[in-house]
């Protein structure tokens, strides 16, 4: 046993180094092969570590970051999956790494995102300290067929662990249902308040009990389907989160002014990221924190200075203008993504780049349930909008049937002739790629113009 | 006169999986850039559905949880007004769960049977694999035959009874079951297909030809100006090709 776990664990480092050296990620095929010499070796690599698990539609990555800001700042050794490979073998990559020949891993804690249908087979050999569901979307059901299913794959995986707290979105009817389907401890994060005036009209994910399939009334709602929710047929309701924002105070472009609840204690807190998908991901992230008894300035500190990057609300500079990534996978996503675009005040030029790589979701049928007639009276703002990406003539129809003036609206499928064009007004640029649009898309902007940070 | 067409969405807040929003709207937009009027009624679980009111119906797709919650509503109020208005030469455009509602029956992967509208005879089997991905069918107007692009993502299949006609011809995908070659049905002036999400926009014949349906049906003349579908057309062209070469 103890050569099949040196084998696997060397293969692993081995093969990553090559690919590496060849210029490619190395982030799940190594797993693969660690996997395929000792089928269990998660089990060894990960047993000296206490693990958190980030799960959920949608705020992972960022959670994950403003988590790490936190243990960074507390000074606890730590190593996460930032290249963002979250299904079994990139996660078991990432412990490989980590660990000594011996399978003994070298830090005392491990952050971890983890997709929805992979945090089922992770918790199979991870002893889990606590996992985080930040939300349920519908996402991808392509993959995963219904929504409901995404539910109960996450609560399998919840079911699996031992001695595990776990946080969730009391404001999401999906997630908090969790609280009836475990016995596990249970920590409510939730925000108390609507966050926009007017907030975008969008089919929501849940609008029936999920307990017995009356619909639900609504004291608010702060996007999608998440707010105050209640069933007046069942009695169900949104639970009192433990961690909460209670008050938005001001929101700009660039963050948000909160007031936070850490049970008793309240805390004026800057958010360092815009929107109300950060509201959720910074309380949230605050939950995990509280678990890992992280000193309560230290949270207020971390959630006012996290940096995420790699395309979630990333900005840069090239060629002097201002630019921003704002990676897109779903329709809440993109939702908020118009929300937030709409209170910019000044001029931009946006680009939109879909694609339909299976790492995007083969189906673009999605794009409809983006509300982009929420656009239609804010085109004055907006000096142009570029459409690139393999499915860039679907976008261009949805932009035309939602009522845009389509003289304003460009195909550029070539990315060089993208930047060029989209840069040469000279006025901030928001960029909403899909997934696989996104990396080509960073590629394209490293080897061209070298990334500098807008803010540091 | 001004013409105008009435459509009535069925369960808009239950059937609408994957964008199927996108068919109501480029139904609707496709007759204002033609100076038809076009008034839309979403119609959903209690509401008392008027069929006197609408020329046109569209059913989207859903997922098996809220089916229950739909199937009362239709056996307690909707059902027979459903099939009258088919049977009175209404259209209909039911797509993925909204076509096989249409339908007799469906029996589950499990051998649950649920009986559904009955507005035509058409009976689904659930089966545990689902058929998934991009995929091409034929169609007929009066100028003859085109083809439809679309996503299909259903795990039922779908079979014609005997007198039944299919929609089109399956060029590239499953269809109805991934054994006959049919795809969808027609009857009378429904079109049924697996066809989902935003199945119309990117197909503007196709959209064209429910209008005219539609309107023919109300004023006797299908009368229809062109429009400019060079957009709509590039979307078809550029995924026919991509289809195609695979």
């Amino acid at each position: 046993m103890k050569f099949k776990i040196f084998l696997s664990i060397l293969l692993c480092k081995l093969s990553c180094s090559i690919l590496r050296t060849l210029g490619k990620g190395g982030t799940a095929l190594p797993g693969k092969i660690a996997l395929f010499i000792c089928k269990d070796i998660l089990r060894y690599v990960s047993s000296n570590v206490q693990t958190v698990i980030i799960t959920g539609t949608n705020g992972k990555t960022t959670t994950s970051r403003i988590i790490e800001k936190a243990f960074s700042e507390s000074g606890l050794s730590y190593f996460s999956n930032k290249s963002g490979a979250n299904l079994l073998s990139g996660i078991v990559t990432v412990f490989c790494l980590n660990s000594d020949m011996k399978g003994h891993n070298k830090y005392k804690y491990a952050i971890i995102e983890c997709d929805e249908a992979a945090f089922r087979l992770v918790a199979e050999y991870i002893d889990v300290k606590c996992v985080l569901v930040t939300n349920i979307f519908r996402d991808q059901l392509d993959r995963y067929g219904e929504i409901t299913s995404t539910l109960n794959l996450i609560t399998e995986g919840i079911n699996k662990c031992k001695d595990v707290t776990v946080c969730i979105n009391a404001d999401c009817s999906l997630c908090s249902h969790i609280y009836s389907l475990t016995k596990k401890k249970i920590l409510f994060f939730g925000v108390d308040t609507s966050i926009y005036q007017n907030i975008i009209k969008e089919p929501k994910d849940a609008l029936f009990c999920i307990k017995c399939q009356k619909p639900y009334s609504f004291d608010y709602v702060t996007y999608g389907h998440l707010g105050g929710f209640r069933c007046d047929a069942c009695g169900y309701h949104r639970m009192d989160p433990y961690i909460r924002v209670s008050k938005i105070i001001s929101m700009d472009e660039n963050s948000s002014d909160v007031q936070l609840f850490i049970g008793q204690n309240a805390y004026d807190v800057k958010v360092n990221l815009p929107g109300a998908h950060n509201v959720y991901n910074a309380v949230a992230a605050a939950c995990v924190m509280k678990v890992f008894d992280i000193d309560e300035n230290i949270i207020v500190r971390s959630l006012g200075s996290f940096e995420c990057g790699f395309g979630r609300m990333e900005k840069m500079f090239l060629n002097g203008v201002a630019t921003e990534i704002i990676l897109v996978k779903n329709p809440a996503g993109f939702n908020q993504i118009l929300n937030f675009l709409v209170n910019i005040h000044g001029e931009f030029v946006l680009a939109i780049l879909l694609n339909d790589e299976l790492a995007d979701g083969t189906d673009v049928s999605w794009i409809y349930d983006v509300y982009f007639e929420k656009l239609l009276s804010y085109q004055d703002n907006m000096k142009a909008i570029y459409v690139s990406g393999n499915r860039a003539h679907d976008m261009q129809v949805r932009l035309k049937y939602a009522g845009l003036d389509m003289n304003n609206v460009f195909i550029l499928k070539n990315t060089d002739k993208l930047f060029e064009k989209a840069l040469s007004h000279g006025i901030p640029l928001y960029i909403t790629p899909t997934y696989t649009a996104m990396f080509d898309l960073r590629k394209k902007i490293a080897k061209k113009y070298g990334i500098k940070e807008f803010y540091e | 006169m001004k013409r105008v067409i009435n459509i009535c969405h069925l369960y808009p807040d239950i059937l609408n999986l994957y964008g199927d929003y996108g068919n109501i709207l480029c139904m609707q937009k496709r007759l204002l850039w033609r100076d038809i009027d076009c008034n839309i009624d979403d119609i959903s679980v209690n509401d008392k559905l008027d069929i006197k009111k609408y020329d046109l119906y569209f059913i989207g797709g859903g997922q098996d949880f809220e089916q229950e919650i739909l199937l009362n509503d239709i056996r307690n109020s909707k059902k027979e007004l459903i099939r009258q208005s088919v049977e009175m030469g209404k259209t209909f455009l039911g797509i993925c769960g909204g076509y096989q509602l249409l339908g007799r029956s469906y029996t589950t992967w499990d051998g649950k049977s649920l009986d559904f509208i009955g507005a035509i005879d058409i009976r689904t089997n659930g089966i545990k694999e689902r058929m998934i991905g991009d995929y091409i069918f034929t169609c007929k107007d009066d100028k003859g035959e085109f083809n439809v692009i679309a996503f299909e993502n259903h795990s039922g299949k779908t079979f014609l009874d005997k007198e039944t006609q299919p929609l089109g011809k399956v060029v590239i995908g499953n269809g109805n079951n991934g054994e006959d070659g049919n795809e969808g049905v027609r009857y009378k002036n429904v079109f049924g297909t697996y066809g989902h999400g935003p199945l119309l926009p990117k197909n503007p014949r196709l959209a064209d030809l429910i209008i005219k349906t539609a309107l023919k049906q109300k004023y006797g003349s299908d009368e229809l100006s062109p429009l400019d579908d060079s957009m709509e057309n590039d979307a078809h062209e550029y995924m026919y090709k991509r289809i195609i070469s695979r």
